[in-house]
């Protein structure tokens, strides 16, 4: 064991509230077709574990790491790939204004309107309920072909109910738009990083957004994870019935009964030969599946005859 | 992001039983584990700032009528006029879920974080010779106040403390003792809830002397006190910022003062004493003293 050292790495114990879960399915590889996103509920969909550790069973405890994915018959019925995203959810608002704060005027950062925030993130915005949320932009400019800028974001440090004052600028007869934390206000004052300039360029700030800007918010509470599940008719163990599962062939009509290995009917065939009309000279020997199953051969109850 | 990877069998969601349902998928459901972690980073220390916990001005509405105790709403109001701000668009209510202890929430003064831990024990070593008195015949007097000091406790109290040897029972061998208790009728029961209280007992448990590296016995001494947890003297409530310097800085920088400077009694003659060691040409050329200027020809 070295010492001084510290993972960095812990189980997630997220709440579905913290989830966006997005499905896609296809029928082959070959033919993905265009990507349409499904969303599912993570209410319906996630549910977390009760850890055994707890004692006091009258209170859930999260069990952290592990979920189940519960996914309906229904949705994932069909033979093919599902592939289903598990990604932190997206808030969307827009920044109203930028500044800097009244007590330190080096620290810049983003005022937000709760009023624009959806009621059920609302929660996230109370003081320094955002630290470590990551902000992306979505593009100013209406001509772009695309909404979002890629591959740019900032983290959030920091963020505080606000409000604007009106502040003298030192030295000068100047006033300019300040903001002080105030828990009255509706505004949020939120810092990011980066937004420091360098030691090389003092005069150059790098980007935090502009106002009116749309962004998206995320929680950085978990890794998003990717779960590909593919639907198969066939694995080894429906092959092993074929092998090594028991088989009926009644002599009387010609079915031949494939079991699994609880000596339900699995598969059911017709087997028959087909001779030349004329001279009743034998030409194939047919074994075709049957699609109306013939219940009377259940193997329980030839084997008990 | 990781990807995982699961084939699911379509024949374990089938019925095979014989009747209508042969064949049709009648499990409803599909359960799949997943295991989802989070990497974690310190964002280091942060910045504390002001903040206003009052409305430093009387809203213009209130419930959706006009406050008139805003200057503005009933100024207003006095000269007939009504604009739709003074009935209110409040901004949207934040519904608190889960815990959120860590957070600076509004209308929330710093008492309101405060909480106690209640009597706690522990084991230590024993101070029972910071009861002894000076009496050489018998030196453990029951009763008597080694020391008395008045002091203010965690909540503003005033505690009359008392170090006091508060019992000696010889035949269970347990001695009660106490240090800064206020002196009350509580003294030693599971009431006081100031100062410290000592029992010393018979038998012994094993500490590892970290001088000697050997395992030793020690008496048994259990240390009782109220544990006063987060209170006003170990807290405030203030905003917090980030200043972007401090990022992964867990700790405000320290200055080291162990560099002295010793100046004023020889500073006066210090270039002259440097002379001393000018021992060449090429020293001199390279000092100069401010004074010797020379000139190579």
């Amino acid at each position: 064991m070295a010492s001084g050292t510290y993972g960095v790495v812990r189980p997630a114990d997220i709440s579905p509230g913290d989830v966006e879960i997005f499905l896609h399915f296809t029928t082959s590889r070959d033919n993905i077709g265009a990507v349409t996103l499904t969303k599912l509920d993570p209410t319906e969909v996630l549910l977390s574990v009760e850890n055994p550790n707890n004692t006091n069973t009258a209170v859930s405890e999260v069990f952290g790491g592990l979920y189940t994915l519960k996914l309906p018959t229904a949705s994932f019925g069909q033979k093919g790939i599902y592939t289903i995203i598990i990604k932190p959810i997206e808030i969307r608002t827009k920044i109203v204004d930028c500044g800097v704060l009244s007590a330190f005027p080096d620290i810049k950062g983003l005022v937000f309107d709760t009023a624009t925030v959806d009621n059920k993130f609302l929660d996230k915005f109370e003081n320094n309920g955002l630290i470590g949320y990551r902000i992306e932009y979505l593009n100013t400019d209406p001509s772009s072909s695309q909404k979002k800028i890629r591959n740019f974001f900032r983290v959030i440090t920091s963020n505080n109910k606000s409000e604007p004052v009106n502040q003298n600028l030192s030295n000068t007869n100047q006033k300019a738009i300040r903001y002080r934390f105030n828990d009255s206000s509706s505004l949020i004052f939120t810092t990011v990083s980066p937004s420091s300039s360098t030691n090389v360029k003092p005069n150059t700030l790098p980007f935090i957004g502009s106002p009116n800007q749309d962004v998206i918010i995320t929680n950085t509470f978990f890794n998003p994870i990717m779960v590909e599940i593919e639907m198969v008719e066939h694995d080894i163990e429906t092959l092993a019935f074929g092998i090594f599962g028991n088989q009926t062939k009644s002599l009387e009509d010609g079915i031949y009964t494939n079991y699994n290995f609880s000596n339900e009917i699995y598969k059911q065939y017709n087997l028959f030969e087909i001779k030349d009309s004329f001279s009743g000279k034998p030409l194939f020997e047919v074994r075709e599946q049957k699609t109306n199953i013939d219940f009377t051969k259940q193997f329980n109850d030839i084997a008990n005859v | 992001m990781e990807l995982i990877r699961r084939k699911i069998l379509l024949e374990d969601l089938i019925s095979r039983k014989p009747g209508v349902t042969y064949g049709t998928m009648t499990a409803s459901t599909i359960y799949v584990k997943v295991f989802l972690t989070q990497n974690v980073e310190d964002m280091g220390m942060y910045t504390d700032v002001d903040f206003s916990d009052a409305p430093v001005n009387p809203p213009y509405s209130i419930n959706g009528t006009p406050n008139t105790k805003n200057i503005l709403s009933n100024k207003l109001i006095t000269s007939g006029i009504t604009f739709p701000f003074m009935s209110g668009i409040t901004p949207g209510v934040i519904n608190l879920t889960g815990d959120t202890n860590d957070l600076r929430l509004v209308n929330k003064p710093v008492d309101d974080y405060y909480k106690t831990s209640g009597i706690l024990y522990g084991f230590t070593d024993s101070k029972l010779s910071d009861v002894k008195t000076y009496n050489i015949s018998n030196p453990y007097v029951i009763g008597f106040d080694i020391n008395q000091e008045t002091y203010i406790n965690y909540t503003g109290d005033t505690i009359n403390g008392v170090d006091r040897l508060v019992s000696i029972d010889l035949t269970n061998g347990i001695t009660g003792y106490t240090f800064n208790a206020n002196n009350d009728a509580f003294i030693g029961t599971l009431n006081q809830t100031t100062g410290l209280y000592y029992n010393d007992a018979i038998g012994t448990r094993t500490i590892l002397n970290d001088d000697t590296g050997i395992i030793e016995d020690i008496g048994i001494s259990t240390v009782r006190y109220f544990g006063e947890g987060w209170n006003e003297t170990n807290s405030s409530l203030s905003a917090i910022t980030k200043e972007e310097i401090y990022l992964g800085v867990v700790s405000p920088p320290e200055v080291q003062s162990d560099i002295f400077i010793e100046r004023g009694v020889v500073s006066v003659l210090e270039p002259h004493m440097r002379l001393s060691e000018v021992e060449s040409l090429e020293h001199l050329l390279i000092y100069g003293n401010g004074y010797y200027n020379i000139i190579t020809q």
